[in-house]
Parts: structure tokens; sequence; C-alpha cells
């Protein structure tokens, strides 16, 4: 049960989030904007390291210096994340705000001197780290290989002699070139990225809590607005569904029934054929409402909880799905439907979407809480704005004050690891 | 009467057409889709229409709109819309865009299953009346008047309201205590006021379907 229950990760939180790269295999690292944005970034974040250096020589301006640090830094980080991790809402959510968070930023609010300091710390951190990476680079991986080659092959080369290792090179020699240079390169690539990976992340949780929490602020507002489109959707679908279905079978049934009452009257034979009719389509209105209200309140759901459910998605869904279950309690209603509706929705996205073969679920509960961890190995990419679909698990999640990540990295696979804690079900249980 | 009926369901086609069988109609084609009664129009033109409102192939308002697109080719073919939306939009459309004297209905399908009713309706949009099913205008009823026409007097805008709730000339005279010329003086501004002219029978309802446009 441990292994399933793991801790989320902090940084996954109540929100989408771009995917880890140092996670990545080479060959996705290569072909992702990983590398040259993080190049970018960390040039990016030594320049701005390097300016607040020289406005200590200006004392004075320190606070205003900071502020526009303060402000430009978390940007920064988000658009990395965002453009390189190919995560919608950061994106949208940080890339717009920018330009009016300048000018709403009440810029004569006291600093904190906790701020000052962390800001400080932070930005002579992001100024060293680039001097840091270009050291490594610039020394010690020729260093490395230089010294390696005559622990393997040389014969005393000295370190000024190096035009001899290309002069005397046999075949064992080429080989252990293109090795190392192979693997150092990756390992230079993923220094990189990692460090422009943490500088972000870090920027991202050292922000000032004022900011911090008028960012948060905002994007609950987004969700407030994604959570209203996402009932108006679904609103739509009911209307469209009962539209389409009881109502015409009825308004047939209604004709139908208007034709044998004149039919008797007058003593036609046929009559009794337009009642048969007339049946019919009261048969199938009462079919498409029963399937209408189950699509609303799943039967299965209402009687047999989250565990039976979640079976029978499974063995209705088109794909080849993967289940492991741990889940012997009944949760709250709200929670389970919530559960049960953000699962029917990733099977259909990824049926849909995703071109996936195999889908993994795994339901779990233990005495901290409730986990579903969903898994496709389809092609990734779900973005928020080609659908409802996500907002809508989103928003239920959200709603449900659950802690969940869902990543789709361009490549897939998709993921959506959620669990709800104990106090929480407590909460929903009231 | 020659008619032709565009509907997708195919129960309801067939209901629809053996109701005008009771009538006495024949039924010239049926269409199962927008486009369908477009091109079938060309072939062979109906003395009348009967058309669904939403149908493929976009289950929108295409039937509505290929009403409207008749309209400007065949002038004077009568149309009965079927819908099973009570709100008054798709009937203003439609009689916005009818010559003066062009029958046209709009009828909601759960009322054709009174089929003596229906085929009265049939015949007078036939003869070039307006038909509104009375659901309709009791749904706009409901609705909370708003500010609009602001260019009637009080008193015309009162003649209206009474008019729009089926009240006829002798009740409004009663209500109002006003005479019998007065009233129809009234009406007559009314008509003017909303530019409906020197049309017959219709005009009463196109009052009041200007009147609740809103």
């Amino acid at each position: 049960m441990a292994t399933l229950l793991g801790p989320v990760r902090a940084s996954c939180q109540n929100e989408t989030v771009s995917s880890n790269p140092l996670l990545l295999p080479p060959w996705r690292l290569v072909a992702s904007w990983w590398i040259p944005l993080a190049v970018l970034y960390l040039a990016g974040g030594a320049l701005l390291g390097l300016g607040f250096i020289f406005s200590l020589v200006a004392l004075p301006l320190l606070g205003l210096v900071l502020k526009i640090l303060a402000l430009i830094e978390p940007t920064r980080a988000s658009l990395f994340l965002a453009i390189a991790g190919g995560e919608p809402h950061a994106w949208r959510e940080n890339g717009r705000g920018f330009v009016s968070s300048l000018k709403q930023t009440d810029w004569w609010r006291t600093l904190t001197w906790r701020e000052i300091s962390w800001r400080s710390a932070f930005n002579a951190l992001s100024c060293a780290l680039l001097p840091i990476w270009t050291m490594v680079l610039v020394v010690v991986w020729p260093t490395t290989f230089v010294v390696g080659y005559r622990l393997l092959v040389g014969d005393g080369i000295v370190l000024t002699g190096n035009r001899r290792v290309l002069t005397d090179l046999d075949a064992g020699g080429v080989f252990f070139v293109v090795t190392a240079v192979c693997v150092t390169l990756v390992a230079l690539l993923y220094l990189t990225v990692g460090l422009a990976w943490f500088q972000a992340q870090l920027a991202l949780q050292v922000s000032p809590k004022f900011d911090r929490l008028q960012r948060q602020v905002r994007l609950l507002a987004v969700k407030e607005t994604n959570l209203v489109s996402a009932f108006e959707a679904e609103r739509l679908r009911i209307e469209r569904q009962l539209h389409d279905g009881p109502q015409q079978n009825l308004a047939a049934a209604a004709i139908h029934l208007g034709l044998a009452q004149v039919l008797v009257r007058q003593n036609a034979e046929n009559a009794e054929q337009h009642l048969a009719l007339a049946q019919g389509q009261l048969q199938e209105a009462s079919e498409e409402l029963r399937s209408a209200l189950s699509s609303l309140r799943p039967r299965t759901l209402v009687e047999d909880g989250l565990a039976a459910s979640i079976a029978e998605l499974v063995t209705g869904s088109p794909l080849e799905v993967e289940l492991n279950q741990h889940y012997s309690v009944r949760a709250p209603f709200s929670v389970e439907s919530s559960l049960h509706f953000v699962t029917s929705e990733f099977l259909t996205n990824t049926y849909r979407h995703a071109r996936a073969r195999t889908v993994a679920i795994e339901l779990g509960s233990d005495e901290e809480g409730l986990r579903l961890l969903l898994r496709d190995d389809g092609v990734g990419g779900a973005n928020a704005d080609h659908g409802t679909g996500i907002l809508g698990m989103v928003n239920r999640l959200s709603m449900l004050g659950a802690d969940f990540c869902f990543t789709s990295p361009p490549g897939g696979p998709t993921t959506l690891d959620a669990r709800i804690n104990s106090d929480r079900l407590q909460e929903a249980v009231q | 009467m020659k008619i032709a009926i565009a509907e997708d369901v195919m129960l309801t086609r067939q209901g629809i057409s053996a109701v005008l069988a009771v009538g006495g109609h024949e039924t010239l084609w049926e269409a199962a889709t927008a486009t369908e009664t477009l091109a079938n129009c060309r072939h062979a033109l109906p003395d009348l229409l009967i058309t669904d409102v939403r149908m493929p192939p976009n289950h929108s308002d295409d039937g509505l709109l290929a009403a409207l697109a008749l309209r400007e080719t065949y002038p004077r073919l009568p149309i009965v819309v079927l819908s099973q939306y009570v709100g008054n939009e798709y009937a203003r459309r439609l009689l916005v865009n009818a010559q003066p004297g062009t029958g046209t209905g709009y009828w909601l399908k759960e009322s054709v299953g009174d089929i003596p009713r229906f085929l009265e309706v049939v015949e007078a949009v036939a003869a070039d009346q307006v038909q509104i099913d009375p659901k309709v205008i009791a749904h706009l009823l409901q609705k909370e008047p708003v500010d609009i026409l602001p260019e009637l007097s009080p008193r015309q805008r009162e003649v209206l309201e009474l008019m729009a709730q089926g009240r006829t000339n002798a009740q409004i005279c009663g209500q109002l205590f006003l005479s019998a010329t007065t009233v129809e003086r009234v009406i007559s501004s009314l008509f003017d006021a909303l530019n409906l002219g020197q049309t017959d029978g219709n005009k009463r309802v196109l009052a009041v379907l200007e009147f609740l446009r809103h």
C-alpha cells in the first residue's frame, strides 16, 4: 500500500504542472525545447543577478530593483517551465498576467527584511549558476576527457601536448573518444536543464508571499470562470440529449396516438398499427430518459460504490485497461461521484485523442485518504484549450480540494495522480 | 393539396404523412435533410411545405434556414415550421421574411397529435393565413414586459398588451372604457406605427409578435 499511496510531489499540489525534464530519456530531451530554453533562462538569470549586484552600489534603489526582480523572476520561471514543458495553464495564466501585474503592483508596499534577504540570496545564486555551468563546460569537461584518455590509452602525454592525442589515435582510441564525447555531452545536457529547472522551481518557491497570494487569487478567479463554463457545457449536453432523444420520441408518439384516435372514430382498420408505433416510441423515450439519467447519476455508483462503478467503466471501455484496486471503503458520494466522472472523462479523452492502447487505473484507500492514479500510453499533449474535458476534470478535483497532478507532455504519457486526504473526506461528509 | 414533408425522424415523417392523408391531402415528397428539401423543391414545388427546424446536416436550425431560403426563391410558398422550441425567435424570423399575405405557420411538434386542429392549421396556412401555436404565445406572455417600442403612446401600448393576451376588440372596449370606434382607431394607428401597413388578418399576430419580440 505504501508504494501506491506515496506522497504527491509538493510542486504538483492543486495545479497542473509541466513534467520534470530530468525524467525524460536523452532522445526526448534533445528533441525538446528544454535545452535551448534552459540556456536562455540561465543566461537571463545571470544577467539579472549581475544587475542586482551592481544595484548594490546604489543602495537607495535596492527596494525598487528587488521589486522588479520579484516580479520578473516568477514570470520568467513559469514561462520557461510552461513553454519547455508544454503546459498550457501556467503559460496562459502568467504569460498574460505580467504586464497587468506590473501595472497593478503596489510599488510603495514596504519590503520585509525576509523578502529582501530571500531575494538577495536567490539573485546571488542565479548569478552564480551560469559561471558554475560555464566552468563545467570549459574546464571540467575537457579535463576529464584528457585525464581519462591518459589513464586508459595514453603513455605519458602532457596536457600541453594535446596535439599528439589526435595524431596517435588507434581504433581503441577512436572508440574511447566517441564514447566519452557522447556520454559527457548527455551528462552536460542534463546538467544544463537540471540547473535551469532547479533555478526555476526555486524562483517559484521563494517569490514573496504577497505576490504568491495575488497569483493564487488570480488562479482561483480563472478556475471559477472555468467552472461556470464547464457547468454550461454540461447543461448544453443534457439539453441536446433530451431534445434529440425523448422529446422526439414523445412528439412522434403524440402524432401516432392522435392518428389512432381519429382512425378508431372512423372505424378504420389500421388504428392498431399506430397504437403499436406510439407504444414503441414511448418505450424508446423511457429508455432514452434512463440513459440520460444514468449519465447524470450512474446506478452502480449510487448502489455499489466507486470500486464497482469504475470496474463497470473499465468493462465498457474499448481500451485495454489494467485495473488495480485496493479500495474497500465507501467515501462520501460527492467524492466518489467526482472520482467516477474524472475516470470516465479520462478514459473518453484517451480513447478519442491520445491514440493509446492501454490505460492503467489504480484506486486505493488507507488511513491517510484516497488515491486515484490514471495513466495511458498515448501521445500526450492534452491541452485544456482543446475542449472542456480536462477543465472538467481539473474543476471537479479542485472543488473536492484534492491534491492532484495532471501531466501530458507532448509525446506522452498522460497521467493524472489525485489524492484526497482523510481530513477532506471528513469535511465532505459534513 | 400536394404537401411536402421535411423531417429527419422517419417515424414522425410517416406519422405526419398519415395525418395529412386523414385530411385528404397527398404527400408530394419527403425529405430527411435540409439540403434534400432545397433540391426537391427545385424539382417539384409543393402547394405547402411542412419542415422541422432542427435537421441534418448541422442539426441546428437548418430546417428554418432552408425555409427562409425558399422564401427568397418562392415568395408565395406557404410554409408550416414544426419545432420543439417554445420561444418565438424562429416564428419571428419566419414572419419578418414573409411577404405580406403569405401563409406561415409555426407549430409545436407535440401539438401535431391534435389532428383536427393540425389539419385546420395546414389548411389555414395554405389559405395564406398566419398560425402560431397557442403555447408559443402563452409562453411569451409569461415573460416580463420590457421597455420596448418607446415610440408607442401609453394608450397604444395598453391596447397592444390586451391584444397580445388574445382579447377581442369588444373586450378591449369593455376593459378600457372606450368606444368601439376609438379602439379601432388606436389599433389602426398601432399597425401604422409598427409598419404593418394594409396587410389583412395576420396583422394582429404580427403586432403581437413585434410587441413580444424581446
